[in-house]
């Protein structure tokens, strides 16, 4: 069986005919979102004579994982944003040829240098900018909020939703997470999906670019506070921009054991910056709404881990990390919403 | 067992971060070797409180039952509630105990799902002791190392 850096060579020589003596090494596993497989890479070639090296990152399909999501969208979400005012890592290839590497993958540049750990954020240097990460962090998801999914030809690509029906979706994609994975009875989330059916928010002011997943930890960061990619879009979507404002909002990423949203600021500053930087209005009960649908969608996926661990093939020890970490926070989460934190 | 089991995996945490991460060379293996002392220390948190506070939950939840019965109108429901509130932990293994949180929970959706279709006092009632049981509940589940 061919090793890994062999099979990917003669992939890449695939889709770079003209290319000579194609190399892989310094192939490295690496942290990279709780879905697909990443490792890092060099590929050294010949173009012209010339000897190029480029440093790439493998985004492989495993045999199961946190979240079910679809290769194609995250690329096509990855493709879509490159070269625009938020920043992403370019991508090279998308595969869905299992017979390649063993499972479906795709192929991008890796941006090198840079820190994603919300660990890492809490201590100096990065602690010195939390002001200014955190006005990046805001404006960025404002301007994925603000841009025209089919300008960027993502319609087609991602499923389509009327501004009524946002919350329904997502709603019911998330109940029924909870209903098929939970190993165990979820009364407060059960309690949370019951008062938000009766309490629907209004239709969504656009369907925007819905990143699915905008929180410290899934951004690139240097020691100036500057932020040079949004990473881990695998669950991207079309929906209500306010998802994204409300996941980010999300008591679980409070990173610095306080009440600054994503361990960075206050809710009220990451809101006014996200107005101002997506156009839109944060309607207070609306945000409300979706900041508890947050907690929905928060436990669906730490129980679907939990589900994935005990009854999967993938043992990896975040699955149970992230059940066992946050699936009480997130309930507590979901109770102060609600007005019954005591 | 001794040494007790808490602070066995307490220290088995603490050396895997200070000794054996910085050895590894790999950033993968760092963070998977960091991952396992995380799970370790919520181990060692929840090792000595996990079958007491299944039972006091569980006893909870049975009187909770018991004094909600006279406001629950659906004859089916009541009786069942009822019955759950006669029952009694006898086995107390962790599984055991954990099943019957899970069927007591279960029906504790049940109850918290008919009350709030009900305007009356008495159902009111019964809605405030659900919240500050289900409050009560996670902070018998809290770890230390939580963000919230």
């Amino acid at each position: 069986m061919a090793s890994l850096e062999a099979s990917l060579a003669e992939y890449i020589q695939l889709k770079m005919p003209a290319a000579a003596e194609i190399r892989v090494d310094q192939l490295e596993q690496i942290s990279g979102g709780a879905s697909r497989q990443t490792y890092r890479f060099r590929l050294s070639y010949r173009d012209r004579g010339q000897a190029r090296e480029r440093r790439l990152i493998l985004r492989r399909d495993p045999s199961a994982s946190l979240i079910d999501t679809d290769r194609k969208i995250e690329f096509a979400a990855y493709k879509a944003f490159f070269g625009t005012s938020v920043p992403v890592p370019e991508v090279l290839w998308l595969e869905d040829d299992a017979r390649h590497l063993g499972s479906a993958f795709f192929i991008g540049v890796e941006m090198t240098g840079f820190q994603t750990s919300p660990a890492r954020i809490l201590m100096e240097p990065y602690a010195a900018h939390h002001q200014k990460i955190a006005d990046q962090k805001w404006s960025i998801l404002g301007a994925i909020a603000a841009a025209d999914p089919a300008k960027l030809g993502l319609v087609g690509t991602m499923e389509s939703v009327a501004p009524d029906q946002c919350w329904k979706r997502e709603l019911d994609y998330w109940e029924g997470v909870l209903d098929s994975d939970e190993l165990i009875p979820q009364p407060i989330m059960r309690a949370a999906i019951r008062w938000m059916r009766r309490n629907p928010p209004p239709p969504a002011q656009k369907v925007g670019v819905v990143h699915g997943d905008y929180r410290t930890g899934n951004f690139l960061f240097d020691e100036d506070g500057r932020i040079h990619g949004i990473l881990d879009w695998e669950m991207a979507h079309l929906g209500d921009p306010l998802e994204d404002l409300g996941w980010s909002l999300n008591r679980v990423w409070c990173w610095a054991h306080d009440d600054r949203r994503g361990g960075l600021i206050p809710r009220d500053q990451a809101i006014a910056i996200w107005e101002k930087a997506s156009g839109l209005k944060a309607d207070p009960d609306a945000l409300h709404w979706w900041e508890l649908f947050a907690t929905v969608k928060g436990q669906g996926i730490w129980v679907s881990s939990a589900h994935a661990w005990e009854t999967g093939e993938n043992k990896d020890p975040i699955l149970v990390l992230s059940s066992w970490a946050l699936m009480n926070s997130q309930d507590r989460a979901a109770l102060e919403l609600m007005g019954h934190l005591q | 067992m001794r040494p007790r089991v808490e602070t066995v995996f307490q220290v088995m945490a603490a050396d895997l971060i200070g000794r054996v991460i910085p050895a590894i060379g790999s950033s993968y293996h760092q963070g998977t070797i960091g991952m396992v002392a995380a799970l370790f220390g919520i181990v060692s948190e929840e090792w000595d409180r996990a079958a007491s506070r299944r039972v006091e939950e569980n006893d909870r939840l049975r009187e909770l039952f018991r004094e909600s019965a006279p406001a629950v109108n659906d004859p089916s429901l009541r009786t069942r509630l009822l019955k759950l509130a006669e029952t009694r932990d006898r086995d107390f293994h962790i599984s055991a105990l954990e099943n019957n949180n899970c069927a007591l929970r279960a029906a504790l959706i049940e109850l918290h799902t008919h009350v709030e279709l009900h305007t009356s006092a008495e159902a009111r009632h019964v809605e405030d002791a659900i919240w500050a049981e289900l409050a009560k509940s996670t902070e018998r589940r809290r770890l230390m190392s939580a963000q919230f």
